[in-house]
């Protein structure tokens, strides 16, 4: 039996100023399994999943990624697993003086110890298959951002990774490529068994990429498996709240 | 109010003001022993993306630097030899020209003009960069890419600077020299030789050495400082000025210092 990629149990996560942002959220992400994360606001859901990435750590409870716990880690071990974790964050966060190809192909370069050529020969099929080959001396204020976010899936896939977190998937994204991604996710599901947590403010995504849902409502979160939830509840919650919902709430 | 009470503000203040400022040292000291460990841990990994950027850094600072360092160190050596000539010739002592140029160019203004060049010009550089870096979320994406940044920003640039300061000492003072000799030929027709056998007499090892201790000094604190108020800007756009301004400041205050407490060492 594999460890979970990731579990999580009765996380709590407090702000300086003493303000908590959530509190007891507990779940268990499998091999192959896709998660959504739902929240309005969206902050609840981009801390959650910077502290699934390892970036920030919790105020209580206690998390493990492919079964070892943070008080278990090390920072080298943290190193070794962030390679294992793909993390797309809503700002697309390319590093501004490198080009694309050097974006891309740099956690290559650092761990391999492949030279500049070597690396670019390796990356330069998923170049061609995210469509960013002829762009790819350029650095990345001269693309759009569709190509910028391309960019960065590019560089979180040529990783291999074995856990997707995904923050808000669609954004900037036209619907071709929008679908071309959700292949490339489907088959990395399929065929290595990655599994996604997918945050979102929009719970069409729910019906697309979640096998469960955790709804963020006031500090705490409910689960539902997708079949029973229904986007009315969280709907209602937000109105309840009077808190602004996104545009595609407001219409769905 | 009585005297004593002014007094006892004015302690206060100033003790207040050095315990913060030990502070600030310790934690800049905290931040040299992590940047240690870090090289240490990871020294085996991505030399070569290590080694380019360490040569991009030496190409940055030192290289490009090249040309303002020169002008400065012709106009401050004529300018020594201006005033040494004008004060010496007073008291009819023209012959130790060379003896106050390596008090003054080699052993001081070398080492210390030098620096603060670095600094303007390298150092709020590298505090912007990381400052940015970090404000826009780079940082983490190297994170996520399994790479410790203060292993792949810090260290080449600590290095980098360290050995592009030692260089642009050594050049600053034999540019300043070249050119002291050639305002004393020109002004007051001195052979160039004869001053340069005479400057030869002057230096010796401990001036070598202080100067290298320094040159060393200077580098790690121009990197470290600006590094570590670079990667304290948080996330808000409008906290990279103060921090870049606290950088340049803290830099020039701690090697104006450091420039004092050698030369008390050696020379006193």
């Amino acid at each position: 039996m594999r460890e979970p990629l990731i579990s999580a149990e009765n996380l709590e996560y407090c702000e300086e100023d003493g303000n908590c942002l959530f509190t007891e959220v507990s779940f268990r992400l499998e091999w192959g399994q896709r998660g959504v994360l739902l929240a309005e606001p969206h902050r609840c859901a981009n801390i959650l999943l910077k502290i699934c990435a390892t970036l920030f750590q919790p105020t209580n409870g206690t998390i493990s990624w492919f079964g070892r716990s943070a008080e278990d880690s090390d920072e080298k071990w943290l190193h070794h697993a962030r390679r294992r974790i793909g993390f797309v964050h809503r700002e697309t966060s390319l590093i501004s003086n490198m080009t694309i190809l050097d974006n891309i192909s740099l956690g290559i370069q650092y761990h391999e110890e492949l030279s500049r050529e070597q690396a670019y020969d390796r990356i330069t099929e998923v170049l061609k298959q995210f469509e960013l080959y002829e762009y790819r001396l350029l650095r990345p204020a001269e693309l759009t951002f569709e190509q910028r976010r391309l960019a960065v899936y590019a560089r979180e896939l040529v990783k291999k990774p074995q856990l997707f977190l995904l923050e808000h998937p669609s954004l900037d994204l036209g619907e071709r490529v929008y679908g071309f991604l959700l292949e490339v996710f489907k088959k990395c599901s399929i065929e290595d068994g990655c599994g996604f947590l997918v945050a979102s403010m929009i719970p069409e995504v729910v019906t697309r990429w979640g096998d469960w849902v955790m709804v963020f409502d006031r500090g705490r979160c409910r689960h539902f498996e997708v079949g029973q939830f229904d986007p009315s509840i969280y709907r209602e919650s937000m109105r309840r709240r009077g808190a602004t919902v996104s545009r595609e709430w407001r219409n769905g | 109010m009585p005297a004593g009470h002014y007094l006892h503000v004015m302690a206060g203040s100033c003790g207040r003001w050095i315990i913060q400022k030990l502070g600030h040292l310790g934690e800049l000291l905290g931040f040299f022993v992590v940047c240690l460990k870090t090289a240490l841990r990871y020294r085996h990994t991505g030399q070569r993306l290590m080694a380019r950027t360490f040569i991009q850094q030496i190409y940055f600072t030192g290289v490009q630097s090249l040309e303002l360092i020169c002008f400065i160190a012709l106009l401050v050596g004529g300018l020594v030899v201006i005033q040494g000539i004008a004060q010496l010739t007073r008291v009819g002592s023209r012959d130790v020209l060379a003896s106050l140029f390596t008090v003054v160019i080699i052993r001081e203004v070398g080492p210390l003009l030098t620096a603060v060049v670095v600094i303007l010009r390298s150092g709020s550089a590298i505090a912007i960069e990381m400052g940015y870096m970090t404000v826009l979320g780079e940082i983490e994406s190297i994170e996520m890419q399994g790479i410790d940044p203060l292993h792949f920003l810090a260290i080449p640039r600590l290095v980098g600077v360290t050995v592009a300061v030692i260089s642009l000492i050594v050049f600053f003072n034999v540019v300043s020299i070249f050119g002291g000799f050639v305002s004393a030929w020109a002004l007051v027709d001195i052979p160039f030789w004869a001053l340069f056998s005479d400057l030869a007499r002057e230096v010796d090892g401990i001036d070598i050495i202080v100067g290298s201790v320094k040159a060393l000094m200077f580098g790690l604190t121009i990197a470290l400082v600006c590094m570590f108020h670079g990667f304290r800007t948080g996330d808000a756009i409008t906290n990279i000025p103060p921090q870049v301004s606290r950088a340049m400041v803290d830099c020039f205050i701690l090697c104006t210092f450091f420039n004092v407490l050698i030369s008390a060492l050696f020379y006193l």
